[in-house]
């Protein structure tokens, strides 16, 4: 089962995603900040990491960043999860080590197909 | 004429006191002086209006109480009295600063009018003294003033400028954190949509896809305030790059394809196969993404054409319908902020921040939008963005 990393800090996305992602059959490891992601990151080592840019402490592109940096990091595919409207998240989280991004509101119907893109 | 003075020189005792007396009747004030030096003290100590020097003085020549006189009391007329008639004497007078000229005998009558007269002129240009004092006090005062106006202008712009940032920034802000909920209304009406949850009966379905679309409409409302936020703030990101306009027109045509079906209307697009463009893909595509919705939200019958042309350096790009069309008179609205122009019989749709927000970003990447329209016939809609000068 692969297992998928969501830096998210709104409880209801996190349901969300985590309710499709259950359904599609995968396995699904939470949590609301970005310390905690690179944290986790490192030591779970998941297939991929859908991160949020915008999270209280250390944002979606420094926790990527620092990822990046970590040594443990084998490639783990990042996406960033952007607003269509703050246009300079995307370039900031490419230029930090994300390998795409998936733009909210989050589609129940393509997110998945969205994430395999990544896997 | 009362409070005029008089100074009176001249060593015949006599004459002193005639002159004072005609004088005094008159109403003047008036002081003799028998010597040069003492019309000097006297002049020193007591304003006059007009002096009397007798040129003829036991210590010194009147000629040089003048001299002095001119000197030291510019306001002070002098008048010269002399025995000895003589034009060089008078011219020299004259020269050093007299303002007049009598022989002795005088002729009472003459003095009295000459000294009238000077007193009448020097009234004249002391009130023209103070009209000039109080106009340059008056103009001192009214520049003070501009100046603390201006000051108070400027510190009241600052302010404005300030407040109109702070407010667009609060703008963004605030449509920034009504978003993250929003998406969740839509996320799980999604979910429940897509039957994940479980089996929708047929009202079920049809309430919750008017809750998708009112969530959708309010995502795009929210989305056109930040837009429209950051365009007045001037905090617009342009991310230039190439791209092939052609592609992304047709990307966009054929995301309208299945409203188009709905309203039965005919969409053709007239582009060649690739034309590369340094813009703003994602920009352009909002402009076109408006442009169309628009032109298929107005059109009833008929087509909804559009076309990418290469002209001079530049791409143009135009959407062109058979649809409604605008009024002359209505045309200066359309790019208004929540400009709508009102439609008899069509409720109100859409944000009516589409065409003020495309307006701004065409002219971030060109020129701004071009309309031309007939009422009742139609309209087309044209934007240009600048070439790479490959196309293909």
């Amino acid at each position: 089962m692969k297992r998928i990393l969501v830096v998210e800090d709104t409880k209801a996305n996190m349901y969300l995603i985590g309710f499709v992602m259950k359904e599609n059959g995968y396995d699904m490891i939470e949590t609301t900040t970005g310390e905690e992601g690179v944290e986790l990151a490192v030591k779970e080592m998941p297939d991929m990491i859908l991160m949020d840019i915008q999270l209280p402490g250390i944002d979606g592109i420094e926790a990527t960043r620092r990822i990046r940096e970590s040594k443990a990091d084998g490639e783990i595919p990042i996406a960033a999860l952007t607003s269509f409207a703050m246009t300079g998240d995307r370039e900031q989280a490419l230029k930090a080590g994300c390998n795409g991004y998936i733009e909210k509101p989050i589609d129940p119907k393509t997110i998945m197909s969205e994430i395999e893109k990544f896997l | 004429m009362s409070n005029n003075s008089l100074l009176i020189i001249d060593d015949e005792e006599s004459a002193c006191e005639t002159l004072s007396d005609i004088f005094e009747d008159k109403g003047f004030s008036t002081a003799t002086a028998f010597t040069g030096r003492e019309a000097i003290d006297k002049a020193k100590q007591g304003s006059f209006d007009v002096a009397l020097v007798d040129i003829r003085l036991p210590d010194m020549d009147g000629t040089e109480v003048l001299v002095e006189f001119t000197k030291k009391y510019p306001e002070m007329a002098c008048i010269i009295i002399t025995g000895n008639a003589s034009l060089q004497n008078a011219v020299n007078a004259l020269d050093k600063g007299a303002k007049g000229y009598f022989i002795k005998p005088l002729v009472m009558v003459e003095v009295i009018l000459r000294v009238e007269e000077l007193i009448e002129k020097q009234h004249l240009q002391e009130e023209l003294i103070k009209h000039r004092d109080h106009l340059e006090e008056l103009v001192s005062e009214r520049t003070k003033e501009l100046e603390e106006k201006t000051t108070q202008l400027e510190l009241a712009n600052t302010k404005l400028k300030e407040l109109d940032r702070l407010k667009s920034m609060f703008i963004a802000g605030m449509s920034h954190e009504l978003r993250t909920p929003l998406n969740s209304i839509i996320g799980f009406t999604g979910i429940i949509l897509m039957g994940m949850t479980g089996e929708l009966n047929e009202e079920q379905r049809k309430q919750l896809t008017m809750v998708q679309s009112s969530a959708n409409h309010l995502l795009s409302l929210i989305n056109d305030v930040i837009d429209v936020s950051k365009i007045e703030a001037g905090k617009v990101e342009i991310a230039t790059g190439t791209f092939d306009v052609a592609a992304l027109t047709w990307s966009v045509m054929d995301s309208f394809q299945v409203a188009v079906a709905e309203k039965k209307l005919e969409m053709t697009i007239d582009a060649p196969k690739k034309i590369e463009v340094v813009s703003d893909e994602r920009r352009v595509q909002q402009v076109l993404v408006n442009l169309i919705a628009n032109a298929v939200k107005f059109t009833d019958t008929g087509k909804v054409a559009i076309k990418v042309r290469e002209r001079a350096g530049t791409v143009e790009v135009s959407v062109s319908d058979t649809g409604i069309g605008i009024k002359e008179e209505d045309i200066e609205k359309l790019f208004k902020a929540f400009g709508q122009v009102p439609i008899k019989g069509r409720t109100k749709e859409g944000t009516g921040l589409g065409l003020y927000l495309s307006e701004k970003i065409a002219e971030l990447l060109g020129d701004g939008i071009r309309v031309e329209s007939k009422f009742g016939k139609g309209s087309v809609f044209t934007f240009s963005l600048p070439t790479t000068g490959t196309s293909g």
